[in-house]
Parts: structure tokens; sequence; C-alpha cells
């Protein structure tokens, strides 16, 4: 983890407590939706050079992930990404759809299903954020795209880039027991909001 | 890249950076989504050069790098190559600008478009004319620019690759 402006550790562990419960509760949904456990792992929180985001995010840019994007308006503006490796994402469809996906492209049948749980989870994620800050937050129609992971988050980046230079970087990692799911849901709230958001969760 | 250019170095060109070279090294963005590769060709003295270009121009606050703005990018491109011995005279070739998610609501979807405009409308200011290009879309690209030979390879993400 890297600290490299000035989160205190208050700030921190509020980012990581909204984390924790905001991927809770999508983790829950994607539960129910596969009918499997899902875990997540302990918020990762970061703050990065926009221009450094899509090196961060992704182990190789060029990896094929699929990619549900979500912009947030209301009191917090931001972003949120739900990033599945093509593998998962396949899984997932052939699971669901039991119609054995496995070529590398998602049939528009599979793409559908995974936009609409990607969907599912990210509201469920941004639901938990506004009853634990008792924030308005108003989410876009979720958009879906399959491509290479760093193109992805480099579109999102320059967004961000339009309001500020560095995005904070609250990212929580879902798998389940037989680590078929490898999933993750990034959220980058503009440094403006991150402070509307520890003043109603009582840091500041 | 293929077997044939191992010889090359590769030099990576980050967001918002740009690069100038002469012989064998091939100046490579992996991942474009909606920035814009800018390629600088100087045919009769072999130099070329590339940009990654992020946004159309900067605004008061921003903080840009060599090739972060489309309004600048290009000529302080052009400064670089000057160093190789470049005279100014170059083609272009352009890759990029895609939109990677179609959100009504934001402005994801139309800064890959808007990068477009800006580096055609720069590029035709400044009387460089654009040879090849492989703009717009919803698919991202890699691009491996050649600075020897003037080749631009894009790739996408199924492998499919286009030289030009």
């Amino acid at each position: 983890m890297s600290n490299d402006t000035n989160l205190g550790d208050f700030e921190l562990d509020a980012l990581r407590e909204i984390g924790n419960i905001g991927a809770g509760h999508a983790a829950t949904s994607l539960s129910h939706v596969l009918d499997r456990k899902i875990l997540i792992d302990v918020p990762n929180i970061k703050i990065v050079p926009l221009v450094k985001l899509p090196e961060q995010a992704a182990d190789r840019v060029e990896e094929p992930v699929t990619a549900v994007y979500v912009r947030i308006t209301g009191d917090i503006t931001g972003t949120t990404l739900f990033l599945l490796s093509s593998e998962s994402a396949r899984r997932i469809a052939s699971v669901l759809l039991n119609d054995g996906e496995n070529s590398i492209h998602l049939s528009r049948k599979g793409k559908n299903l995974l936009n609409r749980i990607g969907g599912i989870m990210v509201s469920s994620y941004l639901n938990a954020l506004a009853m634990f800050t008792g924030l308005r937050v108003v989410a876009t129609e979720p958009s879906f795209a399959f491509d290479m992971a760093g193109a992805l988050v480099e579109a999102v980046a320059i967004e961000l880039d339009l309001e500020a230079e560095v995005g904070i970087v609250v990212e929580t990692r879902f798998v389940d027991d037989d680590e078929e799911v490898d999933g993750r849901i990034v959220f980058l709230p503009t440094p403006k909001s991150l402070g509307s958001i520890l003043a109603k969760i009582g840091v500041y | 890249m293929a077997g044939e250019e191992v010889k090359s170095t590769e030099h990576n060109v980050g967001l918002g950076e740009l690069k100038a070279s002469s012989g064998r090294v091939v100046l490579v963005t992996r991942a474009l989504g909606s920035c814009i590769a800018v390629a600088l060709y100087d045919r009769e003295r072999k130099v070329g050069g590339l940009a990654h270009v992020m946004l159309p121009k900067g605004s008061s606050r921003s903080i840009g790098t060599a090739g972060k703005f489309a309004d600048e990018a290009i000529s302080n491109l052009l400064l670089e190559m000057k160093k190789f011995g470049c005279d100014g005279t170059v083609v272009a070739k352009i890759a990029g600008g895609s939109e990677m998610f179609k959100s009504k609501g934001s402005s994801i979807g139309t800064i890959g478009k808007n990068n477009i405009e800006m580096v055609k409308q720069v590029l035709r200011k400044m009387k460089v004319p654009v040879v090849a290009s492989d703009v717009g879309g919803n698919k991202a690209r890699s691009v491996f620019f050649d600075t020897e030979t003037g080749l631009l390879m894009v790739r996408s993400v199924n492998g499919e690759t286009r030289r030009m």
C-alpha cells in the first residue's frame, strides 16, 4: 500500500471501512446470483497520480478483462469500476447460462448477463456507501466493456483527470473458495468528495 | 513484435509522455483507450517520435507533461526530434481515440473523439500530413512505432494487427 500524500491513519481506516462495507454488500449480491460463497480481501487504499493508474491497476495492461463502469454524481463525484478477469467472466457466464462459454469472446448473452451482474454489484456497493455515510449517491446506468485492462482504466483515469491530478483508489478484491471467481471493485472518489465522505463519517 | 524485429530496442512511452529516437528503436504504447498515439516520422533523416496524448488541451489548473495535451504535444515532440537531427519535415501516423465506455451523463464517451479532432486540427495547422490513421471506434490499441522504418503497427486485444 502506498500513501504518498497526506492521508492519516483515520482517513485510511475510514476508506478501508467503506471498501469493506461496500464490497461486502456487493459480494453478498454476487453470492446470491452464483449460489456460492464469495469472500473479500482487505481493501487496498492508494493515492496515485492518475497517469500511473493504468499500470497500477493491472499487472499486464494488455490483459483482457470485462469491466462495468458507473459514474457517480450527487453529494459526491467519482467512478466505480467492477473488473473481472476474462477467465472468471467466462466461468460465471458459463455457470449461469449453462451453455459452455469457452471461446475467448463472450456471447452477446454472456455480455448482457455480466453487465447486469456488474450493475447489481456496483449498486450494492454504492447503496451501502450511501447508507453508511448518509450521502446522496446518484449513479449513471452501468456501461459494459470487454478489452485491455489498461485501456479501460486509462479512460476512467482521464475522465477523473479533468478534475484533479491524483486519484484515490479504494480497491477490494473478491474470490470464491475454488478461486474460480477473481474480480475487483474499484471505487475512485474525487479528492473533493473524500472530504465530504470523511466529514459525514466523523473523521473530520 | 514479430521475430524479425528482435534486434530493435523497445522504449515505452507512458501516459502523457513523448519520446524521439532514430535507428533500431521501437517506441511502444500499450493499451491505448481514449488516448492518441501521434507518431511523427522524418523520412529523410530517419528520425521518429511518439507522443501519448491524453487530452485536447490543458486547463489553468493542470500540470501537463510534455505529451499530455494535444495542443502542445506535437510541437514538443518536434523539438525532441530535432535533437536527433530532424529538420521539422515530417509526416504523421495516428492511432487511438476510442470510446471505451458508452455512458450517458458522463464525459468518458467524448474524450476520444475530442482528442482525434484536436490532434488533426493541430497537425493541419502545422502542415504535417497525416499519412495513416486508425482512430475512433471502441477498441483498445497497442502501438509499436519503428523509428528506423517509420512503420506503425497497431494491435488489438484479440491479437489482430494492422501495419501502416
